[in-house]
Formats: structure tokens, C-alpha cells, sequence
């Protein structure tokens, strides 16, 4: 990785903290739905090609 | 420099994170998950972002806060993409706003800070008609796929 890219990688430097108490939303219906609507745009569109040979 | 962001709690698998907007409307929960789905015999994550909403018990992503702080959730969302992806480096990404001007500000958000993302990830944007392309400044488009370009900010 370049010194340049690390530090703009670090615009981003994420603050999480990991809650083991956190509720969870998995079974909310939104999200459900979310990812069915992308299976249907991934089925006619497919995947970029790119990203599924490419080694990182 | 550091982009202004919220405080966001992960869940221990770190497929799920909440955080909170604080503005003029008050202060909004915000939930973003992270849902495994295929497509043929590859596995994508679906980026879900939307609201919690008291009232209904249930995520709202229709709903407009207005909350004006739409930068600081655009990069704390950011962040969790991140965060994720330091635990599941190879994850392809997909995310696409529930409306056309959400996908919008996405958009803007993309072309205003290129130079950051585009050293993190690679990018692919879906474009009506056409498919996916390499992520060009100022195109228009209906969704965006991301995979990290490298696994930890130390390397």
C-alpha cells in the first residue's frame, strides 16, 4: 500500500465499539426485502466480473 | 484529516451496527446491516441503512430526517463498510439507495471524496442499461459494488 493511500484510507478510521448486548435486526422484514431487491438487479446485471477474479 | 463521523456500536459478528444522529428533529437511531445473499455460486453482502423507528418497532429507510448531519451519516455509514470489511476482507459489497435521490447523494458522496475511497476499495458502479463500470466521477448510477483493496490500515 502507498503512503499516499494510507492516509487517505485514514479519512475514514472507523470508531466502533462491539455492543454484545446489541439488538439484533435480522429478522426485521427491511432487510429481507433489501436483499431481495438487489438478487433481482445481481440477476439481470450479474456481478462485476473484475471483482470476482481479481486477487487482492 | 478525519471525516466528522458518529460513535457506532458493532454487533460481536460485526454484520450489524447502530448509531445515533443528533440534529434539529433530535436524536435518530440509525441501523445498518449487512445481509450475506448469492448469486450463482458467489456471495455478496447487501448494505441495508435505514432508520429505527419507535412507533412501527420496525427499519424505515423511506422516511427523509432532515436531520441536517446528511455528511456525517454518509461517513459514519462509510466507516461501517469499513469496519466490516476489515473482519470479511474479500466481501463484495452491494448497496443501492431505496430511492432515486438517496442513490443520489451516495453519488455525491463518492465523487467528493474519490481520493479516499477509491485508495480503499475498488469500485464498480451499475449503470441503467449498461451494467456494471469502473467508478467514473459525475456518471449517474443505480447502485455500486466495493471490495477491499487491501485488509488493515497497518499494512
Amino acid at each position: 500500500m502507498k503512503p499516499d493511500d494510507k492516509k487517505n484510507a485514514k479519512v475514514f478510521n472507523p470508531k466502533i465499539v462491539v455492543n454484545k448486548n446489541m439488538k439484533d435486526h435480522s429478522d426485521d422484514p427491511f432487510f429481507a426485502k433489501k436483499a431481495e431487491a438487489s438478487k433481482k438487479t445481481i440477476e439481470k446485471y450479474g456481478l462485476p466480473k473484475q471483482l470476482l477474479t481479481s486477487k487482492k | 484529516m478525519n471525516l466528522e463521523q458518529y460513535s457506532t456500536e458493532a454487533s460481536p459478528d460485526f454484520m450489524e451496527y447502530t448509531f445515533y444522529s443528533d440534529g434539529p428533529k433530535g436524536t435518530i437511531k440509525k441501523v445498518v446491516r449487512f445481509t450475506k445473499a448469492h448469486f450463482l455460486t458467489f456471495i455478496y453482502y447487501n448494505l441495508g441503512f435505514g432508520d429505527w423507528n419507535d412507533n412501527l418497532n420496525k427499519i424505515d429507510d423511506f422516511v427523509v430526517s432532515n436531520n441536517q448531519d446528511a455528511e456525517r451519516v454518509l461517513a459514519t455509514v462509510a466507516a461501517t463498510v469499513i469496519g466490516f470489511t476489515n473482519q470479511y476482507p474479500d466481501a463484495l459489497v452491494y448497496a443501492e439507495g431505496s430511492t432515486r435521490s438517496r442513490t443520489r447523494r451516495y453519488q455525491m458522496g463518492m465523487n467528493k471524496y474519490w481520493k479516499n475511497i477509491g485508495s480503499i476499495f475498488e469500485v464498480y458502479v451499475l449503470v441503467e442499461n449498461e451494467g456494471f463500470k469502473p467508478f467514473e466521477r459525475n456518471r449517474n448510477y443505480i447502485a455500486f459494488v466495493v471490495k477491499r483493496k487491501f485488509s488493515n490500515f497497518n499494512q
